[in-house]
């Protein structure tokens, strides 16, 4: 555990310094800095160096990144160019959005993608083959156009659902429902498929094994074999996967937030990337890093329970 | 070389294989030393994680032996250069147990056989495919095999094919790893004789190491026992398996059952045997 | 190639692979293929529906469709092909270089890929746009790079593997430089999965181009590319939902067709590469020529006839069940099994793998059956339980268990024998227990099952049962798992196991062919003791006559499905009526004598579809003559106790 917890701590603190570091080279690459956008064509020469050494960009580079990280440290991360708010509060007000989207999606592919799985390890033939072609065609159509499709069918006509737009669930339980539920739909589709696959892969294998011979012969209920035995060995290679899938959700949500306009991270960080508001785009990189970082202690957390055999080495 | 010198000499022989940062090395071989004479067969009996394969790979220079030496007709070869070793291989062979594994799936059975050929430039591809014909036959296949690939053959053929590429290079010495333990009683019997009518033929050395004190028995004229890195006992063939001096070698031919249920049945230990924890 | 060859003979995979080189190739060759300019404005076709003049409608701007998804595939398609050469460029040497030389690159390189794993892509691609806006090309790079640890943990593995292969290992017993190595035997067996992935890569990366055009971070306007189509369509969803059909369908065609195009290499390379066992088609069919010549003594039976169970599983079914006990079960035994034949496949196409198996056990009685590998011995042992597997079924014959037919039970019924009257110990210790759980949980649920009691009455007898298989310390031994104990202790487990449910019968398959030959002993010895103290009657399924000869009291000698011999063992050790029998005990080296030939059998076992109408031993039997392969041989007795399938077994006494 204490090993588990250590590797854990070295390699968040290492993804955290990568992210940040490599957000703050390319940044510094860029063509143009931000003082010269700030200003813009208007902008003479000398208010162009006053505000260079305001900002601090004519420190080194391993000097800037050093006072970001200070800054980071103490919970500061910079103000927008253009709004001028506080990064760390725009980041606040928008990571809820982004993790309810994150968690239902994950809960969906965790349920529904296994459920499908374990019905297409089970049942072979016609419907097997079925749910095969079905996952085949879910990881491969577009989430986001797959998105605008069910906008377009469940909300545009038939009204189910909000088109955009997202109500705290302060506001209304059942509206935050209705807001979500498109959104976490959108965003899990692919997921569902893949996991699906990797199921039905995992159930199968876990279905030849010999213990399963070996527990049929000991009279051993078929429900008990299945959804006690074999659902658990499968569950290790399983964690593995939405672990990794995980980090792509991360991803996902910057189409899906855009689409439907949700008030979360990845709206933000595009918003700020059209913009080129480097500050914000740097933070929200950050706080991402750091939700990756959280999910790989509980993704390794999980895979201590359901794996014995990396408890006692 | 000397009249006396032997064609392997393995003097105090220690290999060591690394277990990662957080566990000591696992001494596979502690101190074994055996010889080898030309062209006798040299039988090494054990069971797993005696080391037996161990020394095998040692004189085929892949153990990570870490004290020692490896005399190959009076030359140390434990820490010959590659180049050294490279040549080595034309005296050296080596036939494994999984006749599955030890063929390329994606060559054809003439690539395999040609390859040391090709290799150590001993043939033309004219001259190379006559001589792969020549040793399909040799180990009782049809010269024809060579355009088909390891997938096509059962385990039996494999291992003659396994054999011909070993001998292809009429190498002296040539490590027999557990050739028969995959295979059937009948077909076991086939591949040991075809081995027995090469060594006839050729005159090659064998050192032949397996689990099965029969086939040992059988096949070996002297005997080499291994247990937990060490060797036991070691001498002539037929004294070991008709009169063990050590404890572990007649604990081990005393474990194996015989196929006679008479003799088996007076061979039985008395049953209710005291609790064992770890065995 | 032979893999290539593979590859297009897969109906689905050779279709995906042409139409998703016909959208390539329509995207190169846009500006022929293209019916309008695609940056053409025609106001009077604004919105247009698919028709002639427009085959797939016209956009808001009526800007054919058809020809801007075709223009569009330059930009997405360039994009994926940016990513896919980065990717290829940097994981398959990386993945080479740390898979065959390891050491401090390997630990390096896995370490910065594990944390590249954790980068989640499309916020750094953000980052990177938000820095260089211009174009694709630096956000497509980016997504190379990171997705390319990916590839380099797929070559690093495969090369490792390769790298541990015994061809590889007898390459360099072949004086072979690392460099011809990697080149000759690790290269051409990691293409395939390279290929794999790479396919599977570059339909991740057509999905990543289009969302980011989607967002407006790829070409400028009025430029198309798949994505930005769907984003302007995205606008007039309500009022012109068509519009976002042909570019989302488009992409998730040409995705689709890549995820087959994967899947079709894979299975290509795994079907061409995987190792066939013996008996399986190519192989058998095969063995005529390249194989050491077979006796030739099948004569010129149709083809049909010699596949009894392809044309007519009847034939080889009809024959009756001949131990001379007739079909009716022996009235004193505890199993009875009877005429038993048993196929696999399906039904039009089945292969049959036992033939005509009688046999019975009595009550506390030990019966062997002996064969070798594809005799069909454990098939038998398995079909007795209703524990077949997937496609294998009794076609015909009984087996009674204590006078009910348990061939004639609705699987929940013979579920409930299982375990309690009748008990399974499986060949492979290590793998026959459930990792998963501790040894204490799988014995408690077996003994819960069988006769349910209280919780601390189940622990009591838990503790009981490891005490019984000689396991010291069980109360220990309970919080264990399984992949902490040796192979002797597991198996002492598996045992405990099988008796839980006090059954009246033990079948045990091969129990003590993983073992080493010490602890085979110490098992051997623990299921005589369990015979003598708890009466049980056993059926050891075995290919070691040792074993045979230690446990049992009578045996069966199973050859190509069928039983060939039966008698109590000494007779069948010391006086062998089958020629089989016979041929195989004078094969074992225990009987050798030392200098001389070992008696072998020639030839190979024939796989079962290949088996002769006639008996199945003669193509390989040296008393062979046209009588035995004119038809079925039936086991008959030949002396009380003592039964032979042959026509020659007379001659056979010597």
């Amino acid at each position: 555990m204490i090993r588990l917890l250590a590797r854990w701590l070295v390699n968040s603190i290492m993804l955290l310094l990568v992210v940040s570091g490599l957000t703050f080279v390319l940044v510094s690459l860029a063509p143009g800095d931000a003082a010269r956008t700030i200003l813009g064509q208007r902008g003479t020469q000398e208010q162009y160096l006053a505000l260079r050494e305001q900002l601090g960009l004519d420190q080194p580079l391993p000097v800037r990144y050093w006072d970001w990280l200070r800054g980071v440290l103490r919970g500061d991360m910079g103000e927008s160019m253009f709004s001028h708010d506080p990064v760390s509060r725009l980041v606040a007000d928008r990571i809820g959005v982004t993790i309810w989207l994150v968690v239902g999606a994950l809960l969906v592919i965790a349920v529904v993608g296994v459920a499908l799985g374990m019905a297409s390890a089970r049942l072979k033939g016609a419907i097997g083959r079925c749910l095969d072609a079905l996952s085949m065609v879910g990881v491969s159509i577009p989430n986001f156009w797959f998105g605008l499709v069910l906008v377009t069918l469940l909300s545009v006509k038939l009204r189910l659902f909000p088109v955009t737009g997202y109500v705290y669930p302060a506001e209304s339980v059942s509206g935050w429902l209705r807001s979500l539920a498109l959104p976490v739909v959108t965003l899990a589709i692919g997921g569902i498929a893949v996991i699906a696959k990797q199921a039905r892969d995992a159930i199968s294998t876990q279905l030849d094994q010999e213990y399963v011979l070996a527990l049929r012969g000991q009279g051993i209920s078929e429900r008990s074999i299945v959804y006690r035995h074999v659902l658990k060995n499968a569950a290790v290679p399983l964690t593995t996967v939405l672990g990794l899938m995980l980090i792509g959700l991360f991803s996902g949500t910057v189409l899906v937030e855009s689409i439907f306009a949700l008030p979360g991270l990845g709206g933000l960080v595009v918003g700020a990337t059209t913009q080129h508001d480097i500050p914000v785009v740097e933070g929200v990189a950050l706080v991402f890093a750091l939700m990756v970082v959280t999910t790989n202690l509980v993704v390794d957390l999980l895979y201590h329970v359901v794996n014995p055999r990396i408890r006692t080495p | 070389m000397t009249v006396s010198e032997p064609l392997v000499r393995v003097e105090e022989l220690t290999v060591d294989y690394p277990r990662g940062r957080r566990l000591p090395p696992l001494r596979a071989l502690d101190r074994v030393s055996v010889t080898i004479s030309q062209g006798e067969t040299l039988g090494l009996v054990g069971e797993s994680g005696s080391g037996k394969s161990t020394l095998g790979d040692a004189i085929l220079g892949f153990a990570p032996a870490v004290a020692g030496a490896v005399y190959y007709r009076g030359e140390e070869i434990l820490h010959a250069r590659p180049k050294r070793r490279r040549e080595l291989t034309r005296q050296i062979q080596v036939i494994f147990q999984n006749p599955y594994g030890s063929l390329n799936p994606a060559k054809t059975i003439g690539e395999t056989l040609a390859e040391p050929l090709r290799f150590h430039r001993l043939a033309g591809a004219a001259a190379a495919r006559e001589k792969v014909a020549e040793w399909l036959e040799l180990v009782g296949m049809a010269p024809e095999a060579m355009k088909l690939y390891p997938s096509e053959f059962s385990g039996g053929q494999r291992q003659r094919i396994a054999i011909a590429r070993a001998l292809i290079l009429e190498p002296e010495l040539v490590v027999c790893d557990e050739v028969v333990s995959a295979l059937d009683l009948s077909v076991q019997a086939q591949i040991l004789n075809l081995l027995t009518s090469l060594k006839e033929r050729l005159g090659v050395t064998y050192l032949f190491i397996t689990h099965d004190m029969a086939v040992v028995e059988y096949m070996s004229d002297r005997i080499a026992v291994l247990h937990r890195g060490g060797v036991v006992e070691q001498g002539e063939a037929s004294r070991i398996a008709a009169n063990p001096a050590d404890p572990y070698t007649q604990a081990l031919i005393a474990a194996a059952p015989v196929p006679d249920p008479a003799v088996q049945r007076q061979r039985r230990r008395p049953t209710r045997p005291e609790p064992t924890t770890r065995n | 190639m032979r893999s290539v060859r593979a590859f297009f003979r897969q109906p689905v995979a050779a279709t995906a692979f042409a139409v998703a080189a016909a959208i390539i190739l329509a995207s190169v060759f846009a500006n022929v293929v293209a019916p309008h300019d695609p940056l053409a404005q025609d106001l009077r076709s604004a919105n247009a529906l698919p028709g002639a003049e427009h085959w797939l409608g016209a956009d808001t701007l009526g800007r054919d469709i058809c020809s801007r998804l075709l223009y569009g595939g330059r930009i997405t398609l360039t994009g994926a092909l940016i990513a896919v050469a980065v990717f290829v460029a940097l994981g398959v040497p990386a993945g080479l270089l740390a898979g065959y030389r390891r050491g401090l690159f390997d630990l390096v390189a896995s370490r910065v890929v594990e944390v590249m794993f954790a980068i989640p892509v499309m916020i750094i691609v953000m980052v990177v746009v938000s820095v260089f806006s211009s174009g694709v090309t630096a956000s497509m790079l980016t997504i190379g790079i990171l997705g390319s640890g990916s590839l380099f943990r797929v070559v690093r593995g495969q090369t490792m593997a390769a790298a541990q292969e015994l061809y590889v290992k007898a390459a360099r017993s072949e004086g072979l430089r690392a460099r011809s190595i990697l080149r000759r035997h690790i290269l051409p067996n990691i293409w395939g999965p390279v290929i794999v992935q790479t396919t599977l890569f570059s339909a991740g990366a057509i999905l990543t181009e289009s969302g980011l055009a989607f967002l407006g971070f790829s070409v400028q306007p009025p430029a198309p590319s798949w994505g930005s189509m769907i984003g302007e369509a995205s606008r007039y969803i309500s009022a012109h939902p068509w519009q976002l059909i042909p570019p989302g369908v488009l992409i998730g065609v040409i995705v689709m067709c890549l995820g087959l195009i994967g899947d079709g290499v894979r299975d290509a390379v795994s079907r061409t590469d995987t190792v066939r066992r013996p008996g399986r088609r190519a192989g058998s069919r095969r063995r005529g020529q390249a194989g050491r010549p077979a006796a030739p003594a099948v004569p010129a039976a149709p083809a049909a006839l010699s596949r009894p169970g392809a044309a007519s599983p009847d034939a080889a079914s009809r024959t009756p069940a001949s131990t001379g006990a007739g079909a009716d079960p022996q009235p004193d035994a505890i199993l009875s099994v009877r005429g038993l034949t048993v196929a696999f496949g399906r039904a039009d196409s089945q292969t049959v793998v036992v033939q005509d198996v009688s046999f019975d056990v009595g009550p506390g009685e030990s019966v062997g059956v002996v064969g070798e590998s594809g005799s069909g011995k454990t098939v038998v042992a398995r079909s007795v339980i209703g524990l077949l597997g997937r496609g294998g079924r009794v076609i015909s014959g009984q087996v009674f268990f204590d006078g009910q037919e348990l061939t004639a039970l609705p699987p929940a019924a013979l579920a409930k024998i299982r375990g309690r009257d009748i008990a399974l110990i499986p060949q492979e210790p290590t793998t026959t227990l459930d990792p998963a759980f501790t040894i204490g949980k799988q014995i408690a649920e077996v003994v819960r099952r069988h006769d349910r009691r209280p919780r601390a009455e189940v622990r009591a007898r838990v503790i009981e049962l490891l005490s019984l298989v000689g396991l010291a310390e069980p109360e220990t031994l309970v919080g264990r798992y399984p992949h902490e104990l040796s192979g002797g202790m597991a198996q002492r487990v598996g045992i405990a196991l099988a008796l839980a449910g006090r059954p009246r019968l033990l079948i045990a398959d091969e129990p003590t062919t993983a073992l080493d030959v010490t602890v085979q002993q110490q098992i051997l010895d623990l299921l005589r003791d369990l015979q003598d103290r708890l009466g049980m009657a056993i059926l050891v399924v075995t290919h070691d006559w040792g074993v045979l000869a230690d446990l049992t009291e009578r045996a069966g000698v199973m050859y190509a499905g069928q039983v060939v011999e039966s008698a109590p063992i000494e007779d069948l050790y010391h006086r062998p009526l089958s020629p089989y029998t016979r041929a195989l005990i004078a094969a074992n080296p225990h009987n050798a004598t030392k200098g001389e030939p070992l008696p072998s059998i020639p030839g190979q076992v024939l796989a079962p579809a290949d088996w002769p109408i006639g008996c199945h031993f003669a193509p390989r039997c040296a008393l062979a003559t046209p009588e035995c392969s004119a038809g079925p041989v039936e086991l008959r007795p030949a002396e009380p106790g003592h039964s032979v399938r042959c026509l020659h077994s007379a001659s056979a006494v010597v």
